[in-house]
């Protein structure tokens, strides 16, 4: 896995205006949009208005991979409905076994969801695989990988699916890298939703040096935190060098401070950084992978190139 | 003289002699020109024509008299005299044409003359007039007089006003004394004038045979505009320019006379004509053409006139045109409190008083009085008083009280009260203050969201009125639900978020006691609004934690207290089965609190240990909930023992989702270092598992799960292996790998255990800082990490793989097996894992053997399949999920503009698809372990 040089995350961060998802539809491509632990409404209210004004264009996403924990809301479901008929759900922890994927009818008045429950009630797989340009895309919530969010167990998945990406969540983490000429792409938690893993507790090491071995035809890789996560760990490590520098001082103040003067982040409680998905522009072989997410009340887009690998020696059979 | 028999002879008999009269008078001849005046004036005596008829007519004459009379105008008096004329035209034969010509030559000589000469002939005409008593005819030679008049009646004014300013300022006042009796007589005029037209316009009502009555209502309406034109007139003298009503003096003048003779004579007639339409027309004519502000002055009479009316008479259309006019006004003048203060003054009496004595009256002087009209009336009032009055609730508060009431004394049942649901949503919503005026006042989501939480908050009438529609659900729900929205609106949508503040506990009891009626709501088509009580009781937590410097929620404990009322208000008494949808909301708060808590525990180091018990409390709370749910489940059960299909799912659901719930209420635990609570917490897990998971699909992916969980914890093992033989975490990940052992199907139970595999390989977690590539790190040493136990998992999966009776399984399953192996191979020293290169190869060789034995099958299959048919499985392509299952990959012929889905494959593949399964995918793996071998050399020792 290589991370693009740490100046680079600059580089690779191009501004896009809402205004170029209408500028796709011209192009002979398709977008297929990857989101994922909505948790609406256990853990969250809905996803920010932005993303909607930016999803709410008719016709021109083709497909919608729904990657776990997004399907306890109705009014949620129906969102996406509008927005794409052609939607891949697969199961998170907390989605219901069996769920009734709301269609919209043409006779229908705007966004209802029929009452009856066992109307198209369909069991929810744990896997999908779906075929777009010269790809194959598999869908996985990720919930039964062990370990979770281990890069090498989700190439063994990917291997088993034989895809050529693997879409998967569960961490509310906003990730993509390639690994073994394979593209890994976690969109994250859509409504930015309370996290229930280990919270990000430290500045991360640089992920170059984990898993070396298994650097081979990395074509572009990129990791992406988020700025949240960054501002948040620089914030807990000033503050920890501030608590281990001055240590009595500060525990003398500390008899002074009483609880509510203390300001909260918001990422302490929800444990998790905010609101992102991803849009997957595929042509042939191409895909550009576009990174939303949402800070301070704006969205930012990130972009990233991933080519396949098509190379003959790749394909040799086993003899 | 006889008038023409057809409308299109009459209308050209009246042309032919408007011209004759024309051509005489050109030569003066002034009598004979009167001769054919007369002559077209015996058209408008035909009784047969329709008022739009007899309108057409009277246009074409009034036309002709407007020359006539420019003639009389000129040449008087050097070739006749005025007088004498007047004398001279009561002379012709009919009255009709008599009072026309009288008229036009009484009109003529009041240009020169004045004060009381002008007067009586004002007087003359009006009383001559009274000889007409056919309606129609009547009130055209009325508006005939009154469209002759009107530059007298209105130029008196004129004329006298510039007199004012031209005289010295000592004969003001005698003059202003003079003028105020002019204009009193003027309206003196127009009034009588009025009164008789619409005695007339009544009557019309009245005549002819009774079948036609439909047809005079439609004439009346037809000429309603004859006597609205006599207030417009009346409008005219009283009302005030700009400039003058600055002044004040006449303003004050203007208004005595309206208010003391002007609109107590017009009220009374609409009082005592008893008629409907009259009644409607008038009322709303006098709405429209007087001054805003005279209303607001004279808004007692106004009202209790409505009290009067015919009961037939729609009151609130009324009262909605006058409210209508005055919030205009008020909108007008600009909302400022000062400009209100003034007008209050000058009106001498409080608007919103005088509304609501109006409703206590008519509740009073009419039992008959519906329900409907109330309700529009006081949506009404409340739109004037929010408008009138910035912020004053207390009237809000009064008017639902009032509603209320009413409706308990009108005792209705619940399908009388059908017809009344589209109002009841209007006016419970306050959809009226939300369209219209948005952009004119600027009103924005915040202040919504902020007007209904006042509503709520300061007039607990209106929740009072929303729990006594209990009989009508769907609308209470329904009204409900549109006002929460209102709320998760401005929550996500808005920046401003602090408009609205939950200010105490007082203020969440009036919020939730508003909510109620949602929480407990069943329906049992589903879809209940269940969802919007969950994102309420975020709004509720976010709100009380953004403003908690400035409210009663000031710390974490406060903060606990809303959440734990807010839970008892969902669960109502242990039977609301909708705790289902909303606990996990709740829960999802307890967690956040949690993590709160922690925080502050690492800020305020003194206090430590009061986080501590603190954070142990909240997961005791949360344990609370999900044996709440759980017994809620169970409960269920019991109740419907011949349970269907449907239900049956919902508790496999349930179960599941509580025993989730439960891993990750350990997980959390753990991350924080409580490994008690977290050992508790999976410890319950396994309960549930055992008690009640019985599903054997949901066991195998709950396992899977549990294994996940597990893998990544840090609090149950100790530091040091050896002391803690009997760990926490050795019980529980043995207790996990005999559940996955058990399972019911064969390869749920090989794919469980080797991924059991993992629980004695603890591996890094990145965002807590672990990196296993750090040399000889701290961090790494303290993995719970057995070898000989991990080989054992994979052997025991390997036995398990071998013994499944189908060779394709069995095959698929030792694949995925070599591909756990090449990870802990990849990941760790074979001295660590046991995984050796020999071991891997051991197993390559078993799974090529096996192979070897799969494809012989598949020869056999060959030789009956036709080559053709070959040909098209050949491009087929299968994969098996994460759960065994058979997925058929999408052809690879499909074009690039399409998107296809891999299916899930339900019938029995042919044995060729089968055997491709492993095959395909024991040669992916082969090129793995051949592109890893540049990278690291351990891969050359395995030998593909």
């Amino acid at each position: 896995m290589e991370r693009l040089s740490a100046r680079g995350e600059e580089d690779y961060q191009i501004k896009i205006k809402p205004k170029r998802l209408k500028e796709f539809k011209y192009r002979r491509n398709m977008l297929l949009v990857a989101l994922g632990d909505a948790y609406i409404p256990n853990r969250a209210i809905d996803i920010p208005l932005k993303f909607k004004k930016l999803l709410s264009i008719p016709d021109k996403i083709s497909h919608i991979a729904l990657l776990g924990n997004s399907t306890q809301s109705n009014e949620f479901l129906s969102f996406l409905s509008e927005i794409s008929p052609n939607i891949s759900i697969v199961r998170g922890e907390f989605d219901n076994p069996k769920i009734s994927i709301p269609k919209v009818k043409a006779t229908d008045t705007k966004g209802e969801v029929s009452n009856n429950p066992d109307e198209n009630k369909e069991e929810l797989p744990l896997t999908s695989i779906i075929k777009v340009g010269d790809f194959r895309i598999g869908c996985c919530s990720g919930y039964t990988v062990v370990p979770k969010n281990d890069p090498v167990s989700l190439l063994i998945l990917a291997r088993q699916l034989n895809v050529d990406i693997l879409l998967w969540s569960g961490t509310h983490n906003v990730e993509a890298y390639t690994l073994e000429g394979k593209f890994f792409v976690n969109p994250g938690s859509c409504t930015g939703a309370f996290n229930s893993d280990w919270p990000i507790m430290d500045d991360l090491p640089l992920p170059q040096e984990q898993s070396q071995q298994n650097n081979s035809s990395t074509t572009s890789a990129v990791e992406t935190d988020t700025k949240e996560d960054e501002v948040v760990s620089q914030d807990n490590s000033t503050e920890k060098t501030a608590v281990e520098e001055p240590k009595q001082e500060k525990q003398e103040e500390e008899q002074e401070i009483n609880e509510e003067d203390i300001d909260i982040p918001d990422s302490v409680a929800t444990g998790s950084n905010t609101p992102s998905f991803c849009l997957l522009d595929i042509q042939n072989s191409t895909c550009t992978l576009y990174i939303y997410i949402y800070v301070d009340g704006d969205v930012r887009v990130d972009k990233v190139v991933y080519k396949k690998n098509d190379s003959p020696e790749d394909n040799q059979p086993y003899n | 003289m006889v008038y023409a028999d057809t409308f299109d002879h009459a209308r050209s008999n009246i042309k032919q002699n408007s011209i004759l009269m024309k051509r005489q008078l050109d030569k003066f001849q002034l009598m004979e020109a009167l001769k054919f005046t007369s002559n077209m004036l015996q058209e408008l005596r035909n009784p047969h024509w329709s008022p739009k008829q007899y309108y057409e007519l009277y246009i074409l004459i009034f036309d002709s008299l407007t020359i006539l009379s420019e003639y009389l105008i000129e040449n008087h008096p050097k070739r006749h005299h005025l007088a004498d004329l007047y004398e001279l035209v009561q002379y012709a034969g009919n009255v009709i044409p008599r009072l026309y010509l009288m008229i036009t030559v009484g009109t003529c000589y009041l240009h020169f003359e004045t004060g009381t000469t002008r007067q009586e002939i004002l007087k003359d005409m009006i009383e001559m007039a009274r000889g007409v008593q056919n309606p129609i005819r009547g009130l055209f030679i009325r508006y005939f007089i009154s469209q002759r008049t009107k530059e007298f009646l209105i130029e008196d004014e004129t004329l006298t006003k510039k007199q004012n300013n031209n005289e010295e300022d000592v004969n003001v006042i005698s003059t202003n004394e003079r003028d105020l009796e002019t204009i009193k007589f003027n309206c003196q005029f127009i009034l009588n004038n009025f009164i008789e037209m619409n005695k007339l316009w009544v009557r019309l009502q009245y005549q002819g045979p009774l079948k036609e009555r439909d047809q005079r209502t439609k004439e009346r309406k037809e000429l309603q505009i004859l006597i609205g034109s006599q207030l417009v007139r009346l409008s005219q003298i009283i009302e005030d320019d700009e400039d003058v009503s600055e002044i004040g003096q006449n303003d004050n003048k203007y208004f005595q006379i309206y208010s003391q003779e002007i609109l107590p004579a017009l009220l009374e007639q609409i009082i005592q004509c008893k008629d409907t339409i009259c009644q409607e027309y008038l009322f709303d004519i006098i709405c429209q053409v007087f001054p805003d502000h005279y209303h607001f002055k004279t808004l007692d009479q106004l009202l209790n006139t409505t009290i009067y009316l015919n009961p037939k008479v729609h009151i609130n259309k009324l009262i909605i045109t006058l409210i209508h006019r005055l919030t205009d006004y008020v909108n007008r003048q600009g909302l400022t409190t000062k400009d209100k203060d003034n007008n209050d003054d000058n009106g001498g009496n409080d608007i919103f008083e005088t509304f609501w004595k109006y409703i206590n009256d008519i509740k009073k002087e009419r039992h008959d009085f519906p329900l409907d009209q109330f309700i529009l009336l006081i949506q009404d009032i409340i739109h004037l008083s929010l408008s009138w009055y910035n912020q004053r609730f207390d009237h809000v508060e009064s008017l639902f009280q009032f509603l209320f009431e009413t409706f308990k004394e009108q005792k209705l049942n619940s399908t009388e009260m059908e017809y009344l649901d589209p109002l009841l949503l209007q006016l419970l919503t306050f959809a009226h203050e939300n369209d219209g005026n948005d952009i004119e006042t600027n009103k924005t989501i915040e202040h919504y969201a902020n007007f209904y939480y006042q509503v709520i908050i300061k007039c607990p009438s209106f929740t009072k009125v929303i729990l006594a529609l209990n009989t009508r659900k769907a609308i209470q729900i329904k009204i409900i639900t549109t006002i929460v929205n209102k709320f998760i609106i401005h929550e996500l949508f808005t920046e401003e978020k602090e408009y609205w503040i939950l200010n105490s506990k007082v203020e969440l009891e009036k919020l939730l006691e508003f909510l109620q009626p949602l929480i407990n709501y069943q329906n049992p088509n589903g879809g209940n609004g269940q969802e919007s009580v969950a994102k309420m009781c975020h709004i509720i937590y976010n709100n009380m934690v953004r403003n908690k410097k400035i409210t009663s929620f000031k710390t974490i404990e406060n903060q606990l207290e809303v959440v734990l009322s807010l839970k008892n208000r969902l669960n109502n008494n242990n039977g609301n089965p909708n705790t289902i949808i909303t606990y996990p909301t709740i829960i999802t708060i307890f967690w956040k609190l949690i993590r709160t808590a922690n925080y502050l525990k690492s800020k305020l180091t003194k206090r430590q240990d009061y986080y501590h018990n603190l954070i142990k409390q909240i997961f005791k709370y949360v344990s609370r909930c999900n044996s709440d749910l759980f017994d809620f489940v169970n409960l269920n059960n019991v109740d419907n023992e011949a349970s269907d299909v449907v239900d049956m799912d919902t508790n496999i659901k349930m179960t599941d989702f509580i025993f989730k719930l439960n891993l990750t209420n350990a997980s959390l635990a753990d991350q924080l270092g409580y490994n008690e609570i977290a050992y508790d917490f999976f410890s319950q897990a396994f309960t549930v598992f055992e008690e009640s998971l019985s599903d054997s699909k949901t066991q195998f992916q709950a396992l899977n799960y549990m294994t996940q969980c597990l893998q990544k914890t840090r609090s149950l093992y100790g530091e040091n292996e050896e002391e803690n033989k009997d760990n926490y975490y050795d019980s529980l990940i043995v207790r996990c790998t005999l559940h996955g052992s058990k399972l019911l199907k064969k390869q749920d139970q090989c794919r469980s255990v080797y991924l059991c595999s993992h629980l004695w390989w603890a591996t890094e977690i990145n965002s807590i800082g672990e990196d296993e590539e750090v040399e000889d790190g701290d961090s790494t040493q303290h993995f719970y990490r057995n070898g000989r136990r991990l080989l054992e998992c994979l052997q025991r999966s390997l036995r398990t793989a071998d013994s499944i009776m189908d060779n394709v399984q069995s095959c698929e399953l030792m694949v995925e097996l070599l591909n756990r192996c090449l990870y802990y191979f990849a990941r760790g020293e074979e001295y660590e894992t046991r995984v050796t290169a020999n071991y891997i190869n051991g197993l390559i060789e078993l799974i090529k053997t096996n192979l070897k034995s799969l494809s012989l099958e598949e020869i056999n299959d060959l030789t009956i399949t036709e080559p053709n048919e070959q040909k098209e499985i050949l491009s087929n392509e299968y994969v098996t999920g994460l759960d065994g299952t058979y997925w058929k990959l999408p052809s690879k012929e499909s074009s690039p503009a399409i998107i296809s889905i891999a299916q899930l494959v339900k019938s029995k593949l042919s044995i060729r698809d089968m055997i491709s399964i492993p095959t395909d995918h024991f040669n992916r793996t082969c090129d793995y372990i051949l592109t890893q071998r540049s990278l690291d050399a351990r891969f050359q020792n395995i030998v593909v």
